[in-house]
């Protein structure tokens, strides 16, 4: 049982595409990026808008009033039209992700700062994790009911946290009155869901002005108003969970069959929901099962809270890398072959790779979490890209050849119209005005004249190094779906962009090179030559582009700074750096979780600094829709362009390369 | 009814002199700084974001300087871009009818007369204009005229200032470390909120509630961005809005238009500051 509105809002999940969105529906595709972005802007954490479908449901069920985050993510409904305007439904979008990112201001993720930790002494390895919830999850999962003591957590916190936002923003605290007046206050207590809901209201009521109804066992209500007061912190909100546990616990066992006991003390859906990221095993989840040694709650938690809760040791295993992840078909096949593969066919491909390997470069990696750069982190191994067969290098541009022929053309036109005025010579085709009128300046006021007064149309020499980085990640593996290229690949698409670009830049005469990368972990970073910029356009350029195939993950940061490394040894005045991928910097240890992207974003946006502060201007180019919700973060604004279609690139990417040119 | 007709008045170089004090919240100990500085003729070098009150402080330490010493100081602004040439800053020769005669430029003008000369934005100078000033920014204090064939002395009164934004400034711009080497350097940056709503109210007129919201709304709209790669609404902006708020513009409508439209073009980037405004604002 709980109010008609949150079922509507809940059912958006069941019902997203089934019909036709109304003039006053708001998607959450339309909404996602902005709403991240406002969420950052509340909390300074990027948070990912995600589908409610996606929320664990510990955070987000129709059963609560709001939402709460994992501190990752916010959970918005995938579509909306539960208000008769589209302005109220963004409404209560705009509310939901308020309340989540408020959650970081309110302080529900707080941890205990490194010299207290360290005073402290112990492992206390939860600190150690980025997972926001780690504290959070060790608590509630101490207790012998976790999902009893999770429930009350979650109804405490929103109701903190809403009303600590309400307090700060005006403008949210009329959506929140507006929001609740339509949720619906009480409800028939039929279970301790149904009597914290109610709680959840009349806790509000005391933030709004309005009139607290009851509908919960005695002595609830006081345990608990102390959180929605000014100033209520975390620690108020986990002495009120143990106070109401009390009260709840004694009474939901006494309503509960023994088999059931059995069955919800087993419960640990909060854990396995809420990171699905990290790994642990049901035995270190719980403080009585615990090997290790950690009690169970009461006397220590009692203690704890009194003292410093953030005390408590997280049993270690939890939070370490996941070594399998879909990487994508590739990688898969790759792993799934070479099992069944023959030894020596592995054998010799390895040694096929080592021989094409030509040097082995370690760079640094960018820690945002730190603060700083770790050290040789990544290595990465230049190759030479392996040579295919004429037939495939000669069909390459076959798809293209309007496009090649009209490029080529309008890249001819510029080299002759690369022609201006050279002034202060001594003698050419044009007396110069203005040098003669200087000259009879310099005359009149008993200066030398300059001799210089005559100027000739000359060709003006452009120094420009160009370096092309192709993405060759497993994602480039993906069909394109629409247009009249669908059925071929991404990759083939990107590689026909350069090759497009190759045969225009021979009539322009700029320097150029163009490398493809991918790799798989920090270990190996593949970054693989197709054409240096040295080597002529040959016939052994065409192979190699011919031959590219999609390989493995995207550790871009690495990539572009081998790219700066090429490029600072050109000896061009312009140096570009055109970087040409699908999606987002991805590889398994690119971070200490898999599922964050966040490490790897801010080390490429680091790395493209980087190259920015050595004089080069790297430009980003996706064919990844989504594109504009992380290339924002990561280059600058006119840094990259997200192309709608993967058929634009070969139309666009010449037009990039002319602007960034100047011509 | 009279008509009133406004009429602006053309004045020299020079005769740029604040009489009134301006109004300026100092943010830490830039004041002190800047005194010492210019008690020592030092070259000055402003850093910080667009809008975070760069000019607005010259003007005040312009006035502030002028009134303790007893001299009127006055601040010569020069707006620094890539066509700037050597002429345009210390003068040129100009054909009237038959005379060739000498113009200065505001630099030589602010060197002869003793002003603060303030080369705003001086990073988008060209780099062989700005070896202009090498002489005149170290201990020999003279700036040469070259078309002249002569040399001036600066007088004591006489400060260069120069400012950069180093957010924004371009890959294939930066100062010549010549030139970054003779200035001492300040930096500026926001002030924080509770200041923050102290300078909105004191030059947008609102009260102290609005401005202290006003306030929240650029310290949430600044994280909008990764702080490397773009800026976040000026308090310049917040102050605009502020004046529309106080013109009777409604405070939503007013964050749209000062705010909102004036920081990006990014819809999404817009829509997002669109919520955070109405986060704030009733």
């Amino acid at each position: 049982m709980t109010s008609h509105l949150n079922l509507a809002i809940y059912a958006s999940i069941l019902l997203q595409g089934a019909g036709e969105a109304g003039r006053n529906t708001v998607t959450l595709e339309e909404a996602r990026a902005s709403f991240s972005l406002f969420g950052k802007g509340l909390s300074d954490k990027y948070l990912q808008a995600v589908s409610l479908e996606n929320a664990p449901a510990i955070l987000a069920n129709p059963r609560r009033p709001l939402p709460l985050s994992n501190g990752r993510e916010v959970y918005l409904p995938p579509c909306l039209d539960v208000c008769a305007s589209r302005d109220e439904n963004w409404r209560i979008y705009r509310l939901y992700t308020a309340m989540q990112a408020g959650q970081w201001e309110a302080g529900t993720f707080d941890r205990p700062r490194a010299d207290e930790a360290a005073a402290r002494g112990g492992r206390q390895a939860w600190m150690r994790k980025k997972e926001p919830l780690a504290f959070l999850r060790f608590f509630l999962g101490s207790f012998p009911m976790p999902f009893l003591a999770a429930d009350i957590f979650v109804i405490l916190e929103t109701a903190r946290v809403s009303a600590a936002t309400a307090r700060r923003y005006a403008g949210l605290a009329g959506d929140l009155v507006w929001f609740l007046a339509r949720l619906g206050p009480r409800i028939e207590p039929v279970d301790h869901r149904a009597a914290l809901w109610n709680l959840f209201f009349d806790l509000m009521a005391l933030v709004t002005g309005g009139t607290v109804q009851g509908g919960y066992p005695g002595g609830i209500m006081a345990a608990a108003e102390a959180v929605v007061e000014p100033g209520a912190h975390l620690k108020g909100c986990l002495d009120a969970t143990l106070a109401i546990y009390a009260i709840l616990e004694t009474q939901l066992r006494a309503s509960l069959a023994p088999e059931e006991r059995i069955l919800l003390e087993g419960a640990d859906g909060f854990f396995t929901d809420t990171m699905p990221g990290l790994r642990g095993n049901r035995a270190t989840r719980f403080g009585r099962e615990e090997a290790e040694g950690i009690d169970l709650v009461p006397p220590e938690v009692a203690e704890a809270l009194n003292l410093d809760f953030y005390s408590y040791l997280l049993p270690a295993g939890v939070g370490e890398f996941l070594s399998e992840d879909a990487l994508g078909r590739k990688l898969t096949e790759d792993r799934g072959g070479a099992e069944g593969r023959d030894k020596s066919e592995r054998r010799e491909r390895i040694a096929a790779d080592t021989g094409r390997e030509e040097q082995r470069i370690l760079y640094p990696e960018w820690d945002y979490l730190a603060g700083g750069y770790r050290r040789d982190w990544a290595t990465l191994c230049g190759m030479r890209a392996e040579e295919g067969s004429e037939r495939d290098a000669r069909r390459l541009l076959a798809e293209w050849d309007d496009l090649v022929r009209e490029v080529t053309r309008q890249f001819r036109m510029l080299r002759l119209q690369e022609r201006t005025w050279r002034k202060r010579l001594e003698w050419g085709e044009e007396i110069d005005i203005a040098e003669a009128v200087e000259r009879q300046v310099a005359l009149r006021c008993g200066l030398p004249p300059t001799e210089k007064v005559y100027m000739e149309k000359r060709r003006v020499t452009r120094e420009v190094s160009a370096l092309f980085l192709l993405d060759l990640s497993a994602s480039t593996s993906s069909e394109i779906t629409e247009g009249c290229h669908a059925g071929e690949t991404v990759l083939r698409v990107l590689v026909a962009s350069v090759s497009i670009m190759a045969r225009a830049l021979e009539q322009l005469g700029d320097r150029y090179g163009i490398f493809g990368f991918s790799g798989y972990g920090r270990e190996r970073v593949e970054f693989l030559r197709i054409k240096s910029f040295d080597e002529p356009l040959s016939e052994a350029t065409w192979q190699r582009l011919g031959s590219l195939k999609p390989l493995k993950s995207t550790r871009m940061g690495t990539a572009v700074r081998h790219a700066h490394h090429l490029l600072n040894a050109e000896p061009s005045s312009l140096k570009l750096m055109l970087l040409l991928s699908d999606g987002y910097p991805q590889d398994y240890d690119y971070g200490e979780d898999r599922t964050d992207r966040e490490y790897g974003l801010r080390d490429t946006a680091m790395a493209l600094r980087e190259a920015e502060a050595g004089h080069i201007i790297p430009f980003n180019l996706t064919v990844d829709a989504a594109g504009h919700d992380y290339l924002r973060r990561m280059c600058p604004p006119h840094g990259y362009l997200v192309l709608k279609s993967v058929e634009d690139l070969p139309v666009e990417l010449p037009k990039v390369y002319l602007r960034l040119r100047g011509s | 009814m009279d008509e009133v007709i406004a009429v602006s008045r053309e004045l020299s170089y020079e005769e740029h002199v604040f009489r009134e004090e301006p109004f300026y919240v100092p943010v830490a100990d830039e004041v002190e700084t800047f005194r010492a500085a210019y008690h020592a003729s030092l070259p000055v070098n402003l850093k910080g974001p667009t809008g975070c009150g760069k000019t607005r402080f010259l003007e005040y330490m312009s006035w502030l300087l002028g009134k303790e010493g007893g001299f009127d100081l006055p601040l010569i602004t020069v707006a620094c871009h890539e066509d700037l040439t050597a002429g345009d800053l210390v003068g040129r020769y100009l054909l009237r009818g038959e005379e060739t005669v000498w113009v200065d430029g505001p630099l030589t003008a602010a060197v002869k007369t003793g002003a603060i000369c303030y080369l705003d934005e001086v990073v988008e100078a060209r780099k062989d204009t700005m070896v202009l000033i090498h002489p005149l920014a170290d201990h020999r204090r003279i700036l040469p005229l070259e078309k002249k064939g002569g040399f001036i002395h600066a007088h004591p009164r006489f400060l260069l200032v120069v400012s950069y934004n180093p957010g924004y400034q371009s890959m294939l711009k930066d100062l010549k470390i010549s030139t970054r080497q003779r200035f001492a350097a300040i930096d500026f940056s926001y002030p924080d909120p509770a200041l923050e709503a102290r300078i909105i109210a004191g030059e947008g007129g609102v009260t102290m509630e609005l401005a202290k919201q006003l306030a929240l709304l650029g310290e949430k709209a600044r994280r909008l961005g990764e702080k490397e790669l773009e800026e976040g609404p000026s308090t310049r902006l917040l102050i605009y809005a502020a004046r529309l708020i106080g013109q009777g513009v409604g405070a939503r409508r007013a964050c749209e238009t000062a705010v909102v439209s004036a920081v990006s073009d990014d819809p999404v980037m817009q829509q997002a500051m669109r919520d955070l405004v109405a986060a704030v604002f009733p």
